[in-house]
């Protein structure tokens, strides 16, 4: 009975195990807020190319209306502005930035003297073939994460396109009237980068919520699937045996139930994995593991969607000093909410080794990194807060980073024997 | 049901947290087009086309916000069609109120409020469809203000004013689809980490459960078995006690390990649940009814959007155990799993707080529905028994 019940349920937890295969809804928000400020500078460079290629339309149709000016200038100056927007499309990067800022300003004064010295008609400046220019030159989605940036970068590009459209006017003897769909779209921008800004981390507790059901429930189906094979174990091993008792004669023991029960009982205490009777030193490393500090930092970065690969020798945890246990955990807790917040990336490493006197723990990831004579806040924080934590119980901490490369945080403390040592000598 | 590779679908929290910005734009794409109207009076020449215009654009921004709710989400192909349809038809309307009497295309308010719509359109609907979307309303909107050249004010030749009618639409359209491009590729490239994370995660999870298996098994066994066996090879004889005794054990074993067989994960996550809210799980019978064990057909997200539901009830100040309930059954073709709970808190809170969550199931499961009334939280949704 019990066995049919298995095999039936196997079969249907195999199936359900199968769909969706461990995946994870949605970017956690350590990710997301990267994401969208690419995004976002992604979608003004796109509005800016759309702007210059109409720009170039514009050009075709005037020409054609007006033979006798010449437009050849306006279109030549269009090209290195057009080329460093697709560049900072591709790499967006401060001096990128800046020099589409500065080529883009030169280029527009080429486009806008051209193309009102050609056309006396157009009596000012409010003119839908100057405001593409402007609107490009607005769309610059600088480099930076931060919402203020990018409405600092958007404000710089409008204001100079303002500016040489104002010099060109003077130039060329026009009047100068700002037009509203420049305004309009300068307006659009900043309030779709301040609403970014202000809705980030809005998810933050319904995607955490999601992300440990997801892998709370990954535990109970392993549970559960391992306990369909404890249950079958059971029918042919204990409960077989105590059906042949139940349906033996009174008399000796036959020497063949009696090896069996003896099977029984040796596996009992044996299989597997060490028991509370057997092995009590396995079953206590695990559970101070499973209750120390560094297994809960471990736990609350995988709620926040840091994909985080514990390696090495976890139960050297219990060689440790509950003071130093602690301490180390906090600090492991403080390397992975930098690893959150700073280096945009979707995973980190733990690795834990121990010798004798020592346990290092190296927490390591593959991210933005950073320039370790930074003096930034965070970067003070790490530094302040780790180290002096771990040297407070005799430990030291060694920090590897370069931009692009990724941060390695190695922390040494003293085991109970290492303090020992140390004492002696 | 088939996924679609939309922000909606593939970041359903994000897009909900969006969803202010739906209704924002909506209302800023009327007001424009109200405002302009009114601009326009000494131009208009039709004034029931202009009213039926923005009437028309109305109905549109409404279809478009109550589709972007969390209770009807994921939006289809069929509402995007709609949506967009309807504000070109908007656009048509206005040129019609001032045919032969507009002055500039430049400061219409069609192309700014498809503009804005389609760039709202791209968190729900994939990229090709809103540019193939934007391309054929450029087209329309286009060919309107290249007819339109022979009135305006300017002298200008037709494919000057497509241009500029058309550049609003482009512009937007396809700065949201660079922005929706990298958002997904994100969302898609974080999947497929989260999932190597969870499969190098296995070993570790498995040996942790193998251990607590293996104690309660041993547990299970020295109640009974282990000193009952002990006690049979010392005195190396069976009685008639020995038998009666040994089919007793038996019996009880084979329930206990039926009753493995027979839980299911889910009856663990509420059990889960229970525990959370500070009940004994011991203290009450199971709340789940599935006979059919249906429960185990559910995928991974299915699974673990329906325990965060749990969870987030057990954490609901006044959630009362005993009026959970969730039941599992099989319909024609589906599974049909109903949620009952009660929670001492304001109808409101708690349907805030359970949005989120019912914007992901609606996209992970079929017709998820949530009502909440005076505290008594009703969950349902349809899956697949495949």
């Amino acid at each position: 009975m019990a066995s049919d019940g298995s095999n039936t349920s196997d079969g249907n937890t195999s199936d359900g195990s199968n769909k969706g295969a461990g995946m994870s809804l949605g970017l956690p928000s350590h990710l997301a807020r990267a994401t969208n400020s690419r995004g976002l500078a992604n979608a003004a460079h796109w509005a800016g190319l759309v702007c210059l290629a109409a720009t170039l339309v514009n050009l075709g149709v005037l020409r054609a209306g007006h033979p006798f000016g010449t437009f050849a200038p306006a279109a030549i100056a269009l090209v290195p502005m057009a080329t460093l927007l697709i560049l900072l499309n591709r790499r967006c990067t401060v001096p990128l930035t800046i020099a589409y800022l500065a080529v883009g300003a030169v280029c527009t004064f080429f486009y806008a003297s051209t193309v009102l010295l050609a056309t006396p008609t157009f009596i000012n400046t409010n003119l839908f073939a100057l405001s593409l220019p402007i609107v490009a030159m607005t769309m610059v989605g600088g480099a930076g994460s931060a919402a203020l940036i990018g409405v600092l970068w958007a404000t710089l590009g409008f204001a100079l396109a303002e500016l040489v459209i104002f010099v060109a006017a003077v130039v060329t003897d026009h009047g100068f009237r700002m037009d509203w769909g420049s305004l309009g779209a300068y307006l659009l921008l900043v309030t779709v980068l301040l609403i970014d800004g202000l809705t980030r981390g809005g998810r933050h507790l319904p995607q955490v919520t999601i992300h440990r059901a997801i892998r709370e429930d990954q535990v109970i189906h392993i549970h559960h699937e391992l306990s369909l094979e404890s249950a079958a174990d059971l029918h042919d091993t204990a409960l077989s045996e105590l059906i042949t008792v139940a349906n033996a004669l009174p008399g000796p023991l036959a020497p063949a139930l009696r090896r069996r029960i003896e099977a029984d009982l040796h596996s009992l205490g044996q299989d597997r994995l060490p028991l509370s009777s057997s092995n009590p030193s396995g079953v206590v490393a695990e559970e101070i593991w499973l209750s120390s500090e560094m297994h809960a930092a471990i736990e609350l970065a995988r709620d926040d969607g840091l994909a985080i690969e514990v390696s090495g020798d976890r139960n050297a945890l219990g060689r440790l000093s509950p003071e130093t246990r602690r301490a180390i955990g906090l600090a492991v807790r403080q390397c992975l909410v930098n690893v959150l917040r700073h280096s945009g990336s979707p995973a980190a490493d733990v690795a834990i080794a121990a010798s004798e006197s020592e346990v290092s723990v190296l927490v390591a990831d593959s991210g933005r990194g950073y320039v370790q004579s930074d003096d930034h806040e965070d970067r003070l924080g790490l530094r302040n807060s780790v180290h002096d934590r771990i040297a407070r119980v005799g430990g030291r901490v060694t920090i590897w980073s370069a931009p692009d490369v990724g941060t390695s945080v190695m922390l040494l403390v003293p085991t109970l024997d290492g303090r020992d040592v140390e004492v002696a000598l | 049901m088939r996924l679609e590779r939309t922000p909606e679908q593939l970041d359903p929290i994000a897009v909900f947290a969006l969803r202010p910005i739906v209704s924002l734009v909506c209302a800023f794409a009327v007001c424009y087009a109200i405002i302009s109207t009114i601009a326009h009076e000494d131009q208009i020449v039709n004034p029931l086309a202009a009213i039926a215009a923005i009437l028309v654009l109305v109905a549109a921004a409404v279809i478009f916000i109550v589709a972007a709710q969390p209770g009807v989400s994921p939006m289809r192909g069929g509402t995007h069609v709609l949506v967009i349809g309807l504000t070109i038809v908007a656009c048509i309307l206005f040129a019609a109120s001032v045919w032969g009497a507009d002055h500039l295309i430049q400061d219409n308010w069609g192309q700014i409020a498809i503009g804005l719509l389609l760039a709202a359109m791209s968190s729900f609907r994939p990229p090709g469809e809103i540019i193939i979307s934007s391309v054929i309303s450029a087209a329309i909107v286009g060919g309107i203000a290249a007819a339109e050249t022979p009135f305006l004010v300017i002298a200008g030749t037709p494919v000057l004013y497509a241009t500029v009618a058309a550049t609003p639409i482009l512009a937007f359209s396809l700065a949201a689809t660079g922005s929706t491009k990298v958002t997904t590729a994100a969302v898609l490239s974080w999947r497929a980490t989260a999932r190597r994370a969870i499969e190098r995660l296995e070993p570790e999870i498995r040996e942790g459960a193998a251990r607590v298996v293996h104690q309660e098994q041993v547990a299970l066994l020295n109640q009974e078995a282990v000193p009952f066996f002990t006690d049979l090879l010392q005195r190396d004889e069976v009685t008639e006690a020995d038998i009666a005794r040994a089919r007793e054990i038996a019996i009880s074993l084979r329930r206990s390990a039926v009753a493995t067989v027979e839980r299911s994960w889910l009856d663990e996550a509420i059990a889960r649940t229970i525990v959370q809210s500070g009940a004994s799980p011991q203290c009450l019978s199971s709340p789940l009814r599935d006979p059919d064990r249906l429960a185990e057909f559910m995928t991974t997200e299915q699974r673990g959007t329906l325990s965060a539901i749990l969870l987030v009830i057990s954490r609901g100040v006044g959630f009362d155990t005993r009026t959970l309930s969730v039941t599992i059954e099989r319909t024609t073709s589906r599974c049909h799993l109903t949620l009952v709970a009660h929670v001492e808190a304001s109808g409101r809170a708690i349907k805030a707080e359970l949005l989120p969550y019912l914007s992901v199931l609606r996209v992970v499961a079929q017709d998820a529905r949530l009502r909440v009334h005076q505290g008594d939280v009703a969950l349902q949704f349809f899956y697949d028994q495949t």
